[in-house]
């Protein structure tokens, strides 16, 4: 959750529902699974579960990391948005 | 009352089933949302609150439309069974009034008892035909013929009151049960298209 906050600067912020559901529909799909490694206990999180992508789920992000990248570059070329993010 | 049993008590407008697979991480989630925020704030239970209403309602939509396709396959398969037994008694119900009209021509018959006789033969041939449209999956011919059995057999129990209660337990008992289950809301069955 701190890592999505993190990453769109503060304009997603996902609760734990959000975060599960989205997760359990991305497991049902495929798209990620339950990874093997454990976390470390001294931390205190030994019960915490970890999931990671899967080929097919790295396959879907890239696919739309593409199809985003093709409209922002639409959007650049019709002067929609500046050369660089603002 | 505390704030993780607080969100305890909202972890239940989820399903049970994702209750039981997520529900532990999410309050331990939760326990480092209440470490890292002020608890006390409406924001903090603004933000809880607006999760838990737009994750529950999805997901319980999403459980339901899961159960109800897992009981549409079950309804299947009954249906199916249902058909097979329908086609089953319709066949024994014409073989069972061929053989009474024959036992009953060796002696005095007249047009009431004849026209209960076809009546029952001709309301047992559309059960046959219903049977047999539930399983080339025609719903609407299934329907039509059920209910011009049904038609018929009060019909024949009319003019001949002395039916055996096996012959009224098929001839009302049936198609009244394949209607109920033909006319039952389900999704994308094949059968009740």
């Amino acid at each position: 959750m701190k890592g999505v906050a993190a990453r769109s600067e503060g304009t997603v912020r996902l609760g734990p529902g959000t975060l599960y559901g989205s997760l359990k529909r991305l497991l049902e799909a495929g798209l990620v699974e339950e990874g093997r490694e454990r976390a470390d206990p001294e931390r205190g999180d030994e019960r915490r579960r970890y999931y990671r992508l899967t080929p097919l789920g790295l396959s879907v992000v890239r696919a739309e990391a593409r199809r985003l990248e093709g409209m922002v570059r639409a959007a650049r070329r019709k002067k929609l948005i500046g050369e660089r993010p603002a | 009352m505390s704030a993780e049993r607080i969100y305890r008590l909202l972890l239940r407008a989820y399903p049970p089933d994702f209750r039981a697979e997520y529900g532990r991480e999410m309050v331990l989630l939760f326990r480092d949302q209440c470490r890292e925020s002020d608890v006390r704030t409406v924001r903090f239970w603004a933000m809880v609150l607006s999760d838990v209403a737009r994750s529950a309602p999805a997901l319980r939509a999403a459980a339901w439309r899961a159960w109800v396709n897992e009981s549409t396959q079950t309804m299947e398969v009954i249906m199916k069974l249902a058909a097979m037994l329908t086609v089953l008694l319709g066949v024994f119900g014409i073989v069972g009034a061929v053989v009474e009209w024959v036992a009953g021509s060796k002696g005095a018959i007249d047009g009431t008892y004849v026209l209960a006789v076809v009546l029952g033969v001709f309301a047992n041939v559309l059960l046959l035909g219903a049977g047999v449209a539930i399983l080339l999956r025609r719903p609407h011919a299934a329907r039509l013929a059920l209910f011009a059995s049904l038609v018929s057999v009060v019909a024949a129990r009319l003019l001949f009151p002395w039916m055996s209660y096996f012959s009224q337990l098929v001839g009302f008992g049936l198609p009244v049960a394949l209607l109920i289950a033909l006319y039952w809301p389900r999704r994308a069955s094949p059968v009740a298209q």
